[in-house]
């Protein structure tokens, strides 16, 4: 981990370059200070996913008694919310800034308060208001209590006492604190549209890239795949595949939970069996997004991924339990 | 005597929660200190709350109980003095009260011969029993929605607890709870103050120190200074007012701690937009107040409220920042209103399929038909009574009715289903008679909200909601306690409501019949929404409904009519001899029954005694007036004429005893008071009245 640096003062823009953060130093920033208070800081996961929560950064590490804290970058794919690039405020692929402190400090606001110190806020001419939002996702068997937290009226994080994932019980809890970049990015930056955020400002030059000039591409060409070629026929089928692997893996830890084998238990491969989960729930996104699920097929697909997230968490825990007495 | 302060420092509490919560903390430590003897003649009780904290301070604690003496009975005598000595029950009894034995005696009570003793109770401090005692009652608090923070889980609460103040005068009562220990150290404003700790000098100082460090703890100032700066904030619009919200003014006095109202402003061009829709996106969206000219036409402002104090440089910022917010919003909700144009309602029905009404039963689309069913079946009623409507309009209106659920309109802004497809129609062409049906199909949102206008729209809303009734409790979804996670009675009140307030000729049994339903649950389920409606709604007493239900309790019109009347006319000396006497009849009949006689075949001429000539005669023509104004629906004075009865109805009882020996005697008399019982049950089973 890197050495602490001392806190928010240092981190706060010189008072001389009055230029907004652009998208990149808003990440920098928030990496550096989340770093300084003893946070691992991770890549994005590289399997697709629809919210942070979803990387096994978030949703195995909850689980399970050990302590950590970590921050990362998670690019967010919800395929229905692609607009061919053409809605200024929506995308098919978002970028989060997920951290995960577990168990939570007592001084967790406090803390978040500073981190939007470091990224330029002053809080002294801003409104800051912490709305109820609670959180749920059916998929993942999870839920969490918490707040939209509000700055001048944007939403600009999500901040959720984990209470329950993979349908298991939390204890000790988990706090998460998702940041919107992209939303915070063009609030800092003022601009009406995200394909606007300067995205990194050459030093040299001053020559600036955007956001639209790196993404737009990727937005357009995914929504076009998203709702018009994406082969139906073959994403049922890669569900099937991915879902039967899956569940063969989560019901060979459950006979090997009973060998007692620790070596053998230890060395079980739940992560891939995650990820095949993970798998499993972007296909279902393709298929909503394509309009490809009927009405009664719907619940009976989240009810089938969530068996599986369920049955992955269970496992992960006994796993991680049997590893502990090692 | 002492000031006592309590405050429980949290992280935000859910606005929402927040005014039961100040209520319950209050209506707890009065009954703490009551119950403890600590409450004097002349404290008060005064509950303070924030997003942050929630206090209670009371002035003139009393320091100490008084000391006492309790007398304590023990053991029976017979258990405890055997063989002229104290038993073991006596001693043990002794050495739990903490006296000792010598000090036992006999004691007589009503029940009989007991040990007793007279124990010394040393009053205890207020401190103590506080410091006791407080934890169970702040743990006691009921929240909606409560959570774990803590590793262990040893307590349960709506948010972490981050700080505990408990003071009398200006001495600290010792008080732990979820962690932490309570000192007279309290939090300021977040931003305006800052981390430093704000350090009450005593109890009663707890205001105005808070006031100092940016935090208003009376939410009823609160509340005050917002209406105020709403009111001199919307003075700077020449001829503007905000648009009353109590309920928004609710959530934003709960939801700040320092409040401050700013005015900001958007583009004339949204004006555009159905306000529906603004008003929406700034309420429940934004919490924004919107503002509008003296004659209720939307302006391009808004007001909001915030949880800070700024320069004018902060003012600029924050006004900036809300604006851009409420201007993207309004640019999603221009853009959704155009994409959905490009497909019209019509076109829409199919795609109903692909929305869920409920998995076990199906989409919406299948819900459709059934409402379209249901419709039918309901103007057939109608049309026969002679109602007069346009049923081309009405049906196409319930076929189009949930099309808007595939907007993205509505995907985005769910409060306003119905209304986005009303306004959808009218944009389409469809007719004003469709657009208002679909624009009112949710209408009586709640108690205070007015029933659909519209024939049709009324036919729509009761179809729909019958159909959803009716399915859910065909698969088992019916209310139970506090558990009703589809609204039915909601929906069940509104089909009362309407059906009350529209005087549409249709009646309960009729409606679920509509419904096709056999599920024999909807009938009562309706009945008890009826009673509900007419009790805690018209505000009848309960008795009365009682009486004018058990009448008949299927049309529901009437059945309001019926209980104006009794409720009028149930306090006259008259009307309550007829009540008493509607008793003793129906007692005498019940008991004549269980002895198994029969009257079936009396002979009337066997009347002779004055008396019970006289109810003869006047049961017979009240009969005959009593029909023909229950047919006009004239209940009062049905009512009138039925406690006018009443001096015959006493000398009857006065003279003549109804279970004569004479067998044939008996069953005449038999006979004439059930026929006077028939001819004055229809409207209200008098049995039901409760007399004073």
């Amino acid at each position: 981990m890197p050495a602490s640096i001392s806190h928010s003062d240092s981190l706060v823009a010189d008072p001389a370059d009055r230029q907004p953060l652009t998208f990149q130093e808003l990440l920098f920033r928030l990496q550096t200070f989340w770093a300084s208070r003893g946070c691992v800081l991770q890549q994005p996961y590289d399997v697709e996913v629809g919210a942070g929560t979803m990387a096994p950064e978030t949703f195995l590490r909850v689980l399970g008694p050990r302590p950590y804290r970590v921050g990362y970058a998670q690019p967010s794919r919800r395929p229905a919310d692609g607009r061919y690039g053409e809605n200024p405020n929506r995308l098919f692929k978002h970028t989060q800034f997920q951290l995960i402190l577990k168990p939570p400090p007592d001084n967790i606001q406090e803390m978040y308060l500073q981190s939007l110190s470091a990224i330029g806020i002053d809080l002294r001419r801003h409104d800051l208001k912490f709305e109820e939002d609670n959180w749920e996702s059916p998929t993942l068997g999870a839920w969490g209590i918490g707040w939209q937290v509000m700055l001048d009226g944007l939403e600009i994080t999500q901040f959720t006492y984990f209470q329950q994932c993979g349908g298991i019980d939390l204890d000790p809890m988990t706090a998460e604190i998702t940041y919107g970049l992209e939303r915070i990015a063009a609030f800092l930056q003022d601009v009406d549209s995200i394909y606007d955020i300067v995205w990194m400002r050459d030093p040299a030059t001053g020559a600036v890239i955007r956001y639209g000039d790196i993404r737009l591409e990727d937005e357009l060409q995914f929504s076009v795949y998203n709702f018009e070629y994406a082969d139906v026929g073959k994403l049922w089928e890669h569900l099937r595949l991915y879902e039967a692997e899956c569940q063969s893996l989560i019901d060979g830890a459950r006979t090997l939970a009973d060998s007692e084998d620790t070596t053998q238990i230890r060395r079980y491969p739940l992560l891939g069996a995650f990820d095949l989960c993970l798998k499993c729930s972007h296909l279902f996104n393709l298929l909503d997004a394509r309009g490809a699920i009927s009405v009664t097929e719907r619940v009976g697909v989240i009810a089938r991924i969530r068996a599986l997230a369920v049955g992955v968490a269970r496992a992960y825990t006994t796993q991680q339990s049997a590893a502990g007495k090692e | 005597m002492p000031d006592f302060l309590l405050e429980i420092g949290l992280e935000e509490i859910p606005a929402r929660m927040i005014a039961a919560a100040e209520q319950d903390i209050r209506e707890l430590v009065k009954a703490l200190l009551g119950d403890a003897r600590l409450l004097h003649a002349e404290s008060s009780v005064t509950a303070y709350s924030t997003p942050r904290r929630l206090a209670v301070l009371v002035t003139g604690v009393i320091a100490k109980q008084p000391d006492a003496e309790e007398e304590l009975i023990g053991p029976s005598w017979k258990m405890a003095w055997q063989q002229d000595a104290w038993t073991a029950a006596a001693l043990a009894f002794a050495r739990k009260v903490g006296v000792s034995a010598d000090a036992l005696r006999k004691v007589t009570t009503p029940k009989g011969e007991y040990i007793g003793a007279t124990v010394q109770r040393k009053g205890e401090s207020a401190a103590t029993i506080l410091s006791a005692r407080l934890p169970e009652l702040i743990a006691g608090l009921s929240w909606p929605k409560s959570m774990y923070w803590r590793a262990g889980k040893p307590e349960r609460f709506v948010r972490p607890v981050r700080w505990l103040v408990a003071m009398l005068d200006a001495e600290v009562v010792s008080v732990d709870f979820a962690g932490q220990s309570s000192s007279s150290s309290s939090r300021g404003h977040r931003i305006l103050h800052g981390d430093a700790p704000v350090v009450l000098p005593r109890a009663n100082a707890y205001a105005e120190t808070l006031q100092k460090a940016f935090v208003l703890v009376d939410s009823a100032e609160r509340r005050h200074r917002i209406r105020k700066a709403l009111d001199r904030v919307t003075r700077t619009i020449p001829g503007a007012r905000w648009r009353e919200d109590e309920e928004l003014v609710e959530t934003v006095v709960h939801l700040t701690e320092w409040p401050t109202v700013l005015l900001g402003g958007f583009e004339a061009e949204y004006l555009a937009l159905p306000q529906e829709v603004l008003v929406t996106v700034m309420r429940d969206h934004q919490k924004y107040f919107a503002v509008e000219s003296a004659d209720g036409l939307l302006l391009p402002h808004f007001l909001t409220v915030l949880n800070t104090e700024v320069d004018a440089e902060g003012e600029a910022i924050i006004r900036h920042g809300n604006e851009r917010v409420l201007r993207s919003r309004f640019k999603d909700a221009q853009f959704f209103w155009d994409a959905d144009q490009k497909t019209p309602l019509a076109e829409r029905v199919g795609m109903l399929r692909a929305v869920t009404f409920q998995k076990d039963l199906g989409s919406y689309h299948w819900k459709t038909e059934q409402n379209l069913a249901i419709a039918e079946a309901i103007c057939k009623i109608l049309a026969y009574r002679g109602k007069v409507f346009d049923k081309a309009a009405l049906l196409k209106a319930v076929l189009l009715a949930k099309t808007d659920l595939t907007s993205e309109l509505v995907k985005e802004f769910t409060e306003l289903q119905g209304i986005v497809g009303g306004l959808y129609a009218r944009a389409q062409g469809l007719g004003e008679t469709i657009a208002s049906a679909i624009y009112s199909q949710y209408m009586p949102a709640s108690m205070e909200d007015a029933i659909p206008s519209t024939i049709e729209a009324q036919i729509l809303g009761l179809a729909d909601r019958i159909q959803t009734i009716s399915s859910m409790f065909s698969i088992g979804n019916i209310p139970a306690g506090s558990r009703d996670p589809f609204a039915l009675r909601r929906a069940g009140n509104a089909i009362v409501r309407i059906l009350a307030e529209s005087a549409l000729p249709l009646k309960i049994s009729e409606l679920i019949a509509a419904a096709g339903q056999a599920e024999d649950r909807v009938a009562p389920f309706l009945r008890e929404r009826l009673s509900f409606y007419l009790r805690d709604v018209k505000g009848y007493a309960y008795d009365v409904v009682a009486a004018v239900m058990a009448a008949d309790a299927d049309d529901v019109s009437d059945a309001c009519a019926r209980c104006e009347a009794l409720q009028a006319v149930r306090t006259s000396t008259d009307f309550i001899a007829v009540a008493a006497a509607y008793k003793r009849i129906r007692n005498i009949l019940d008991q004549a029954r269980a002895a198994g006689i029969v009257w079936s075949s009396a002979d009337e001429t066997l009347l002779v005694e004055p008396e019970e000539r006289a109810l003869h005669a006047a049961s017979v023509q009240l009969a005959a007036q009593v029909g023909e104004l229950r047919a006009g629906h004239e209940y009062r004075r049905a009512l009138e004429r039925i406690a006018g009865l009443a001096p015959v109805v006493d000398a009857f009882f006065t003279r003549i005893m109804v279970m004569a020996p004479e067998p044939s005697l008996r069953s005449a008399r038999l006979r004439l008071i059930e026929s006077l019982l028939a001819s004055i049950s229809g409207i209200a089973d008098f049995a039901e009245i409760v007399i004073a």
